[in-house]
């Protein structure tokens, strides 16, 4: 391939000139791409502005805090980094350019990749790789270049010019690879392993030129799903998997059969996914799913029909929590939920199994109080308060109980059940061990807490305990964390907390509890103290950059995201 | 002796235990089909565990074990580490980044400690030059350029030894309890297991195709051959 020649610049140029001005400024790089992909790809991965997004990074406190810290100094002085530099040196050699140059001017407006799955065809499904580039002249110039020195180096063995709809593009064939076909249309490269493909890129370029087009399909489903730019999309549309899942499920037999038809009625419930990744003031990732609810079992609907509303356990989860999670979800449609996905007569086993067990407490627990389970159930872990001489983290799992009637005592049984069961596991324990655990009943403001007690096998502050409060059945590390659980009605803004760690409490604990920690360490990987203070050590200079992590969901209409937000100590912007 | 005693006995005998008195358990086996057959069975079972030649460990049986027991450790090591290069992995892609962005001046103004070398100020992208084929070939440097990013984060892990996800193991006291088993719910979680088959062939469906595209999208990338 030659250089462009001046009066092709000129041509360029003038055409560029000729579009009205909503032609420069009415698309997005990205939707450019967008609209050259086929409607039925499968997969498609988007990749936009690395430019913008790099440079803020790069400038950004968090990076300032990294690069100035040990971090900073092992990276520096590593000899991967050494490494890259003797390759951006060469590239500089061979291509004229370096990476920065190719990230800003080549990558750093848009990438989209795009796949097509093809049941039964693996090494033939077409792909599609496109790259909207900044600066047209030096694409051009780069491929050219990139040919000439392959071809001199004997790499790049076949170069043949072809045509579709008066459209230029290229045969390429490197080594033994097979071959792919490229075009460069102005700031456009688009490369695909099948001629069908580039040539349908084409088709698609002429039938909606310039930026006149409308919003790209792709793109809007993409922009209903993420709210702002971010750096990395992908994007699946399940009706490019149907084909093979149904072969699948046509093919399969016994509970492989069961599970994938069930799965079936699931995935034609999902219009698309996507997943995002963006450096904003902290990192997020966004799991996006599209799905028609009213598709969708009647025993997922219930099950998960609590989940856009925030729990009110997290009235009872404090902020700083070393570890907190919490969610809505309908328990009592859940053995109708799984047992959708198996054989009949699997089905008819677990049910048996749950609904008759062979300890008459049990039996009873399993009829009456399974249905009225849930919906909020949570886990939380705290750091116990500076200064305490208990040095165990407190915690509690806490399940809601739906109250019974007078006829049906719904508390009482579950208690009797429990009462049992712990009975059942101090006369087994003591029998076991030359220690002995002992079950002892305490009672705080009409409450009746059961606790464990065994100070030679416990740590400081550990007396596992359970009760039934506030209408939760609660297990906890003490009974003092029974004690001032409280939860509360939490006022829904937006997004729904599921999952939440705090870094910075975690930092706080360590360091309170560094004394404890290291012989505890010590003991369990018998190591030395001091060695055990040197992990501990750095343990805390990692979390130093981090302030913490938390998981959430945003329903919408006909949507769910899930976002996973890792906030660093120092913004990711500036 | 009713049929329990005698299945007790038998049970007693296969852990090696003598049978005991053998009058009022012949007795009861001359009575009792059930039992008799479970005995002959029983028999037949031992006299051919006694016909098995004694096993001899294979010759590099020891060689093996310590090398599974090295592997297990390291293994274990590396499961600990696997949250701190997580950690590790953005804090090195950030540096990569500015190593890329050309950055790296501007960042040295924070940098302190005596350690610290100095960051080559990155030289501006020059202009095009003229094609130098008879130059080394940038093929190993390009590929080690990747190996050097994939390895980064390891090393920052090795280097400030990490080791969060392992702080809660390590804390937690050991509570296993092993208590009386619940048939049903052994039966109940079975019936789960069974699903496995069919996760897996789904998964396939979708895991196969984003492999294949990953994979030409890598070979995508253009290569330049060694001269």
């Amino acid at each position: 391939m030659k250089l462009m020649p001046p009066f092709r610049v000129c041509l360029a140029a003038c055409l560029v000139l000729a579009l009205p001005p909503v032609a420069l400024h009415g698309a997005s790089p990205r939707d450019e791409l967008l609209r050259l992909v086929p409607d039925d790809v499968g997969v498609c991965v988007v990749l936009q502005n690395l430019r913008g997004h790099t440079a803020a990074l790069a400038d950004s406190p968090f990076a300032a805090q990294v690069m100035t810290s040990f971090v900073g100094d092992i990276v520096r002085n590593s000899p991967e980094l050494k490494k890259l530099k003797e390759a951006d040196k060469v590239l500089k050699e061979q291509l004229g350019t370096d990476w920065a140059q190719l990230r800003d001017d080549i990558l750093g407006d848009a990438v989209v990749m795009a796949f097509q799955p093809s049941p039964g065809k693996p090494g033939e499904e077409p792909a599609l790789f496109l790259i909207r580039a900044r600066d047209a002249a030096f694409l051009q110039k780069l491929v050219d270049r990139l040919n000439e020195v392959q071809k001199k180096a004997g790499d790049l063995k076949e170069l043949e010019a072809r045509d579709h709809a008066g459209i230029k593009f290229f045969r390429r064939v490197e080594g033994t690879k097979p071959a792919y076909f490229y075009l460069i249309r102005d700031n456009v490269l688009a490369v695909a392993n099948q001629e069908t493909m580039l040539r349908q890129v084409i088709d698609l370029e002429k039938k909606a030129p310039a930026a006149h087009s409308a919003t790209p399909a792709l793109a809007r489903q993409l922009n209903e799903l993420a709210t702002e730019t971010p750096l990395f999309s992908l994007w699946i549309r399940p009706r490019a998997f149907d084909a093979d899942l149904e072969k699948k499920a046509a093919e399969a037999k016994g509970a492989d059969a069961a599970f994938l038809k069930n799965f079936l009625v699931y995935w034609k419930a999902v219009d698309g996914l996507a997943l995002f990744a963006s450096p904003q003031q902290q990192f997020e990732v966004r799991l996006a799913v599209k799905a028609r609810t009213n598709a969708l079992p009647a025993s997922a609907r219930k099950f998960f029909a609590g989940l856009g509303q925030p729990s009110d356990l997290w009235g009872a989860i404090p902020n700083d929590a070393l570890f907190g999670v919490a969610a809505r979800l309908d328990f009592a449609a859940l053995p109708e939920m799984i047992g959708e996905f198996l054989p009949d007569d699997a089905r008819k086993a677990m049910r048996d199994a749950l609904n008759h067990s062979p300890w008459p407490p049990l039996d009873k627990i399993a009829r009456e109080v399974l249905p009225r389970l849930g919906p909020d159930l949570g886990f939380c872990i705290i750091a116990p308060p500076a200064g305490d001489k208990d040095w165990f983290p407190q915690a509690f799992a806490a399940l809601r109980i739906q109250p019974g009637s007078d006829d049906e005592p719904v508390e009482q049984t579950l208690m009797d059940g429990l009462n049992f069961l712990a009975r059942v596991a101090e006369s087994d324990y003591n029998r076991k061990n030359a220690d002995r655990v002992t079950l002892k009943t305490v009672v705080q403001d009409r409450v009746g807490v059961r606790y464990f007690v065994n100070d030679k096998r416990f740590p400081p502050g550990l007396q596992p305990a359970y009760a039934l409060k506030a209408g939760y059945l609660l297990f906890a590390t003490s009974p003092d964390v029974v004690k001032r659980f409280a939860p509360s009605a939490v006022k829904p803004e937006g997004e729904v907390p599921i999952l939440r760690v705090s870094l910075v409490a975690w930092q706080g604990f360590i360091k309170e509890r560094r004394e404890e920690l290291v012989g505890v360490l010590a003991d369990k990987d018998q190591m030395t103290k001091a060695e055990a203070g040197r992990r501990l050590d750095g343990v805390l200079a990692g979390l130093q950059f981090f302030h913490g992590v938390e998981i959430t969901q945003r329903p919408g209409d006909g949507h769910a995201v899930v976002t996973a937000r890792i906030r660093t100590a120092q913004p990711l912007r500036k | 002796m009713t049929c329990g005693d005698a299945q007790q006995r038998l049970n007693e005998h296969l852990d090696g235990a003598s049978l005991g008195e053998r009058p009022l358990l012949d007795r009861h086996l001359a009575d009792c089909p059930d039992c008799r057959g479970l005995h002959a069975a029983a028999a037949r079972l031992e006299e051919g565990l006694r016909l098995f030649a004694a096993p001899s460990p294979p010759l590099d049986f020891a060689a093996r074990v310590v090398g599974e027991v090295l592997a297990d450790r390291r293994q274990r090591r590396q499961s600990r580490r696997r949250w701190a290069v997580g950690a590790a992995l953005a804090a090195s892609l950030l540096a990569g980044v500015i190593f890329a962005s050309g950055r790296g001046a501007r960042i040295q103004q924070y940098v302190v400690g005596p350690r610290l070398a100095p960051v080559v100020q990155p030289e501006e992208p020059g202009p095009m030059v003229e094609p130098i084929v008879a130059a080394p070939s940038p093929y190993d440097l390009v590929a080690q350029s990747g190996s050097a990013v994939a390895s980064l984060p390891r090393r920052v892990a090795d280097e400030t030894k990490l080791s969060a996800w392992s702080l809660p193991n390590d804390v937690l006291p050991d509570l296993t309890f092993v208590g009386p088993e619940a048939p049903g719910l052994d039966q109940a979680t079975a019936s789960l297991a069974e699903t496995r088959g069919g996760m897996s062939l789904a998964w396939e469906s979708v895991e196969g195709p984003m492999r294949r595209a990953t994979s030409w999208w890598v070979q995508m990338t253009p290569s330049i051959q060694k001269q």
